[in-house]
């Protein structure tokens, strides 16, 4: 039996780890790993807040081409589409690995600060998965501790409120325990801090409808004197100027440098997003997400955040493109031209068509944005509204004043869907201001009533029986 | 006879004149003669033995042998390929000339079965056997190829036509039984190969074997125990036997084309379709496109990648000996050039096994074969960047060169396609890989008292495997503009002893008695350090050394070592050659596997009656043979389990960049996969019956044997619900399953009338297979493509069967649309899916089983035709009843949605109602899906091939022995001239799990050839 008696050289089993400081902080990292893959900020959150809501269409090159996203587009979801099961999955990917922080890393002998540190990461984390599960689901299995065994995860559905309330413990104790820890520079950036746990409180209590948490929580944030808007709205959207002072909390990524796939940690967007077949990707461009021609015309004259956002027809291409100096009038995909700008970054790396730029989760522009809508069409819900249209038009000129806003509302509601266009926001807002299905439905898209929630992913209900469908699917 | 000798080197057991006499009972005379080859060779360890006894002898050197027999008794004369004879003794003999005949068939006197050798006489279990002749009937790079159409019960594939073998082959015995690993056991002289890839084999020189051995029933192979679940090959090489010494030159050149071209559109037509297509999709048209007639035929992309290539293959063996020691010393070189550009395999190999009678009671000997093997490969593999699909798809309308003789891309704006010139993904990259492989062993074996062996034997099989590559990049091209180099290297050692303690006796002259008790410990290591680097300055300098110094140098390096301790008896016992009784026990204990679930017993009980050595049949005429076999066994298969697979691991693979550019990528790690604790290897039962059956003095034999293997426990991936926090689904024994068939091998001597021999032999095997049980796991899918998973695994269905839409026709008209069920996007024109669940929309719960990849029967049919000089050779080989899922059509008619070129089928595509109910319409839009996983794509791959055909002609032995020599026969031959078949892809032979996306495929095959013995 000695000569057999062998363990595995090249991993780690559960006996050899929790052991030290620089376990518990790989073990938290690995919390953040979901947030890179694709049923997070690299796919599935593109396909739910924009081309399911009115920002644009599936576009690429037509026929099966993202199939999985056409059935968004068109309100023809099935159980089985992939990006519904990738977000569910990597969601709870992500709150496993925050559980085993919260269960583990308590017990292990280290420096208390980073200990704390630790927590309330994996707190922020949990909190911010259980909120995008509960949006999209409703319902949704409530699990704080990590099983032992499979069985032990087929629960069931446990109803929002719950889910929500909580979210808002984790928020607030992430807050806590991340006191000491309200901006990061050098390695560390990039990490939840402590402003990252109040903003994202803001915008649950937002969504919750409980305007006077959400409003206090924003104010919070704002008076905080940690963030300051840039007075150039693109450089939210720059390598260069990442994790920069408008930035609460950031998706970060990095290019691949020799090849490129699918659970890497660069966003594959710069390749998808690219005008199709233009060759200014490594890969030419696939042209997906493609801006509707609607929201495109919805501009109004002097928004500078439209050349950041979309590419239009005649818009000059960066020098050294192969297939001309401009975009053209209509493309493979997009009829009319138009196509995402937001996170274009070019030939970043010839050998892989991903790109490092950062997807802002929370930038203090939202912050005004959820005061404002919090506090309804007071002086200063006007005026923290129009700070986010005076960075953007550069002027006082085009400040919204009760004369000329008679939906004060609507305007806010309009105003993020360009702020944040392309930010993975829009379906949410539509879904929680009860406007989803009229909106939708003026687009001519065959949206339901039961489609204000996506159904459970079919592989996961035949795992666990006790996960019912939702109503429609 | 019946002996069951120790795993002796030399096939022909015993040494020349050691009489196994013993006390005759009645009068005996004296007998004494010599045996020769037809041509006049002497003969040298011939067993000659009395019939029905176990007395006997064996001839010296010179091919005489002398004994004493009792009056009016019969000698059966026998050797290793050759055809027995039968000599009746009607008093004193001197002076017997006995000349055998080769037997050119596979049904050979002595198999391997595993630390022995038996005559088939004796064998009780289902043992299938190859003689090398047979395998060097055909010109191929990888022995096991040889099995194909030759031993029944065994389905070979080979998975593609790329040199070497580099493809692989798969091998089944007896049907398939698991989702993962289906190889069996490849034991070489003694040493049981590692697990590894489908190719191994092509490091052993076909020149160099003696025989394959196929070890099918589990009462046979359970002497491997653990390992044996998917049934033992044993492979024998070459031995010296005592006598003249022998020197054989076999050389043979020939070319290798495609048998088969698709056909595709030309420029013209292809710009018909693309315009037709964007239009209904409502696409701009391309310009380039926009006038159909003022283009030509355009590029044949096929005649870009396909070639003539060369194969050639010449080795040289010597064998000899004498009493005291014998030898036998190959060495061999092929080349094998691919038909796709860009493709090719060499080898060399060295062999030197010897064997030394030191004294009455020690002997030594030894194999040691060395290879070295290098090949430059294509990607014919992946459905993205494959060769034959890149060709396939390419435009015609695009040029392969530039004017400046430069590749040339297809321009993503002008052409609207943006996969890259198959020319430049086939042969831009400098690369290379060898493999350097050292087999050897060395045995020792004493014998103190007679019968009473104990033998050591010990071994090493150290594969060193390098490769190397280096893109010079192409600057005006993005796609091919950086410079990358990487290089990787692997050692993968394993390590054998073992001791066998073997009893041989006859117990008052009918009870024959042989026991063997054995232990053996390996270990299999695996070492690999790898590295590469990228953005080269120049492409000049090569080496990773000479590369830049950035941030995408990288590293990589693990290693692994697992080891397997086994301890095992056999027990055989036989009485009067009529009643056999084989029982054997292995208790295998791998380190993969948990303390507590490491050892198991793998037992395996047969028995056999000789009906024809019974008075009642021992006179009959037409009857000459008839034994009725029959076995139970229990085996095992730890492949699917994986090392270490019970435990529950941290992963630290998980990523995620941090810093204030997120400059830098920290490492994560948590578990993503449960543990399971009571993870055990995979069990396989499996029950015998086999009847062996001669007429007409074996003019006409048969084997036939029915099986029922059972899998209790099959590894299923059960996966875990994601509530979990985990994603990896812990391999679990939750599955069940059976494979049940028929293994028939018939041999006729249809003439052997003087110089006229015809000889046919026929083998058929048919299986069925169903998973009957997931236990707690899911169904699941194989492999995903483009278009989706095709191939699944489910309870109440064969192994990995197709799953998807069921097409039926076209809609011809918009009521047509209209009155069939909900399917989204379908317009006239497109493909009627059915509605298989009844509830009036088509979508994913409508998918079925549309296709089983497992064929109804396999067969192999050879016809050996011998006259004078001249020797004809016809194998038949085929399939009948397997489907095969033709994704390539994917791309072959993805034509008709804007996607690059199409064969000529899409000219009857739907053009309007009644135009046609098979081919869908174009449209770039493609609404439907029409190119969904769907019987649409699944295809009759039932073939019937001429595998191969040789014309050989001896010289006069008289002209042959003026020079000096033995032999010299000229040849020509052909693989694969003729393959009848419905099947539209390049080949019907589609290897893996029966999907043909882009495949390499196999060639034809004319060569010339000489063997020249001295």
């Amino acid at each position: 039996d000695k000569f057999l008696d062998q363990a595995p050289t090249d991993r780690l089993t559960e006996a050899s780890f929790y052991k030290t400081e620089t376990d518990a902080i790989q073990a938290t990292n690995a919390a953040y790993g979901v947030l890179t893959q694709q049923g997070l900020y690299n796919a599935s959150l593109w396909g739910f807040g924009d081309v399911m809501a009115d920002n644009s269409e599936t576009g690429g090159g037509g026929g099966g081409d993202g199939a999985e996203y056409v059935q968004l587009d068109n309100y023809t979801i099935a159980p089985t589409n992939p990006l519904i099961f990738e977000h569910w999955s990597a969601c709870y990917l992500g709150i496993g690995r925050a559980n085993l922080v919260l269960e583990r890393v308590p017990g292990i002998s280290m420096t208390e600060s980073i200990r704390k540190r630790c927590l309330g990461e994996a707190q922020f984390l949990r909190a911010l998965y259980y909120f995008h599960l509960v949006r999209i689901y409703g319902d949704v299995p409530l699990i704080l501790t990590p099983p032992k065994s499979a069985a032990e995860a087929l629960i069931a559905r446990s109803p929002q409120e719950e889910v929500y309330t909580q979210i808002v413990k984790d928020l607030n104790d992430a807050a806590t325990n991340l006191a000491a820890f309200e901006k990061y520079t050098g390695d560390d950036a990039g990490r939840a801090t402590k402003w990252s746990a109040v903003g994202l409180l803001a915008k649950v209590q937002l969504t919750r409808g409980k305007m006077t948490e959400a409003a206090a929580a924003a104010r919070q944030v704002i008076n905080s004197g940690k963030f300051q808007l840039w007075s150039d709205y693109g450089n939210n959207f720059k390598v260069a100027t990442e994790n920069g002072q408008e930035s609460i909390f950031e998706v970060q990524f990095k290019s691949s440098v020799t090849t490129w796939n699918d659970y890497g940690v660069g966003f594959k967007g710069n390749e998808f997003f690219a005008p199709r077949g233009q060759g200014l990707t490594p890969n030419s461009g696939y042209g997906f997400n493609v801006p509707m021609l609607e929201f495109a015309q919805g501009y109004e004259t002097g928004d500078t955040r439209r050349a950041v956002t979309i590419w239009r027809p005649g818009d000059a291409y960066p020098a050294g493109t192969t297939a001309g100096t401009a975009q053209p009038n209509s493309l493979p995909g997009s009829p009319n031209g138009l196509n995402v700008k937001k996170w274009f970054v070019g030939r970043a790396n010839n050998c892989c068509h991903d790109s490092e730029l950062n997807i802002p989760v929370l930038r203090l522009a939202e912050m005004h944005l959820i005061l404002a809508e919090a506090l309804g069409a007071t002086t200063e819900g006007f005026e923290n509204l129009n700070i986010v249209r005076r960075r953007a038009f550069g002027d006082t000129t085009h400040d919204l004043t009760p004369a000329n806003t008679p939906d004060f509302k609507a305007a806010v509601l309009r105003e993020r869907r360009y702020e944040l266009a392309f930010e993975d926001d829009r379906w949410y807002d539509l879904k929680r201001t009860n406007t989803l299905v009229s909106t939708m439905r003026a687009r001519g898209k065959n949206i339901q009533e039961f489609n204000t929630l996506l159904p459970i992913p079919q592989s996961e209900r035949d795992i666990n029986p006790k996960l019912t469908q939702n109503t429609g699917y | 006879c019946g002996l069951l000798t120790l795993a002796a080197p030399a096939l022909a057991a015993a040494s020349p004149g050691d009489a196994r006499s013993h006390r005759p009972a009645v009068a005996d005379v004296p007998v004494s003669g010599r045996v020769t080859q037809t041509d006049g060779a002497p003969m040298p360890g011939v067993t000659v033995i009395v019939k029905g006894t176990t007395l006997g002898t064996s001839t010296n050197a010179e091919g005489q042998f002398s004994l004493n027999v009792p009056e009016g008794s019969t000698l059966v004369i026998s050797a290793v390929g050759f055809m027995k004879q039968e000599i009746p003794v009607s008093g004193a003999t001197t002076g017997l000339d006995v000349k055998l005949q080769e037997d050119l068939q596979a049904l050979g006197e002595v198999v391997v079965v595993g630390y022995g050798t038996q005559q088939r006489s004796s064998v009780t279990g289902a043992v299938a056997s190859v003689s090398g002749q047979e395998i060097r009937q055909q010109p191929i790079s990888d022995p096991t190829q040889a099995l194909q159409g030759r031993a029944a019960g065994v389905t070979v594939t080979q998975n593609s036509g790329a040199p070497g073998g580099a493809g692989g082959t798969s091998v089944r015995v007896r049907g398939v039984t698991s989702a993962g690993y289906n190889a069996p056991l490849y034991v070489v002289d003694g040493f049981p190969l590692p697990p590894g890839d489908e190719n191994q084999l092509n490091a052993i020189s076909p020149n160099d074997i003696e025989s394959i051995d196929v070890l099918k029933d589990a009462a046979q192979a359970s002497i491997y125990g653990v390992r044996a679940a998917n049934g033992v090959v044993i492979i024998t090489t070459k031995r010296g036997k005592a006598g003249k010494a022998s020197i054989n030159l076999d050389a043979y050149r020939g070319v290798q084309q495609v048998w088969r071209k698709l056909d595709m559109l030309n420029a013209r037509e292809y710009a018909v379709i693309n315009n037709e297509g964007r239009i209904a999709g409502n696409t701009a048209l391309l310009p380039k496109l926009q006038n159909p007639q003022s283009l030509g035929e355009g590029t044949d992309w096929q005649d870009q990648i396909f070639r003539r290539a060369a194969i050639q293959n010449y080795s040289l063996t010597a064998t000899g000996g004498s009493d005291k020691a014998r030898y036998a010393v190959a060495g061999s070189y092929y080349k094998q050039d691919g038909t796709i550009v860009g493709s090719n395999f060499e080898r060399f190999t060295l062999r030197a096994n010897g064997d030394l009678d030191v004294n009455k009671w020690f002997r030594m000997g030894n194999s040691l074969s060395l290879t070295h093997l290098s090949d430059r490969q294509v990607n014919t593999t992946d459905e993205f960047n494959g060769i034959v699909t890149l060709a396939l798809q390419m435009p015609p309308t695009v040029e392969p060169y530039k004017p400046d003789g430069t590749w040339n891309m297809p321009d993503p704006v002008a052409d609207a396609f943006t996969e890259p010139n198959p020319l430049i993904e086939a042969l831009l990259d400098k690369k290379k890989f060898t493999r350097n492989r050292v087999l050897s062993t060395l045995y020792a074996e004493l014998e103190p008292v007679k019968g009473l062996r104990f033998r050591t034997n010990v071994g090493v099989d150290m594969i060193f495997d390098y490769s190397r590559y280096f893109r010079p990049g192409i600057p005006s091209i993005p796609k091919y503009a950086t410079i990358t180099a990487n290089a990787n290297s692997a050692y993968s050692p394993s390590y054998l002893i073992e001791n066998t303690l073997t009893y041989d006796h006859l117990f008052a002259g009918k009870h024959q008695v042989t026991a063997l008790l054995g232990q053996s410990g390996q270990q299999f290591n695996f070492y690999n350090l790898g590295g590469g680097r990228s953005d080269y300055v120049r492409p000049d300098l090569q080496e990773l050394d000479a590369g830049p110094r950035n941030d995408k140098r990288y590293n990589n390096g693990t290693s692994s070592e697992t080891s397997l301790a086994s301890y095992f008896g056999r027990f055989n016992y036989e009485y009067a050659g009529k009643y056999m009784l084989a029982a054997i026990v292995r208790y295998d204990g791998s380190s993969a596997f948990k303390s507590g679930e490491r050892f198991g017993f793998f037992p395996g009980v047969s028995a056999g009656w000789r009906l024809s050595e019974e008075g009642f049949l021992q006179d009959n005429r037409l009857i000459s043979n008839l034994k009725l076999r029959a076995g139970y066994g229990v085996v095992g298969n730890p492949a699917n389990a994986g090392a270490f697979a019970s435990l529950p691991t941290i992963n630290t693979d998980i990523i995620y960049p941090f810093g204030e550019q997120g400059q830098t990528v920290n490492q994560g790690a948590a578990p993503t996969r449960l543990p399971n604790d009571l993870l055990k290897w995979e069990k396989n039962q499996q029950l015998n019956v086999g009847l062996d059956l001669g007429f007409w003095d074996n003019r006409v034999e048969a084997i036939i044997d029915v099986y029922n293997r059972k899998s209790p426990n099959l590894i299923a991936g059960v996966p875990p619900s994601r509530v979990s926090g985990t994603y990896e689904a812990p391999p679990t024994n939750a599955a069940s399953a059976y494979n049940r068939g028929i293994d028939l091998a018939l041999t006729t001597r249809n003439i052997a009338k003087g110089e006229l021999t015809w000889t046919t032999t026929l083998n058929f095997s048919t299986y069925k297979n169903e998973l009957t049980s997931l236990g707690s796991g899911l169904p699941y899918d194989g492999q995903v493509y483009r278009s989706g998973a095709v191939v699944r695994y489910d309870k109440g269905h064969p192994f990995g069967f197709f799953r998807g839409f069921v097409a039926d026709g076209l809609f011809q008209t918009e009521e047509d649309v209209q009155a069939h069920a909900t399917q989204a996007g379908a317009a006239p024109g497109d493909i009627r899916f059915k509605d298989v669940n009844g509830d009036g929309t088509i979508n994913d719960l409508d998918r079925t089983q549309i296709g089983n990849p497992n064929p109804d029967f396999t067969y192999g049919l050879i016809n050996n035709v011998a006259w004078k000089g001249f020797d004809l050779y016809v194998f038949l080989q085929g399939s009948q009843g397997n489907d095969v899922y033709n994704l390539n059509r994917f791309y072959t008619e993805g034509g008709l949605n804007g996607n690059g070129n199409s064969t000529t089928r899409v000219l009857g595509r739907w053009t309007g109602p009644g135009t046609s109910n098979s081919v869908p319409r174009a449209t770039t839009s493609n609404p439907n899906q029409n190119q969904r996983v769907s019987s649409y794509y699944v295809e009759d791959g039932s073939y019937m091939r001429i595998k191969a055909l040789t014309l050989g002609y001896s010289l006069p032995k008289k002209w042959v022995g003026a020079i000096g020599g033995q032999q010299v026969r000229v040849y020509v031959s052909s693989q694969n001239l003729l393959t009848l078949t419905k099947y539209s892809g390049f080949d019907p032979e589609v290897g893996g799990n029966a999907v043909d996306r882009g495949t390499y495929p196999q060639a034809r095959t004319f060569l010339g050839g000489v063997n020249i013995g001295f």
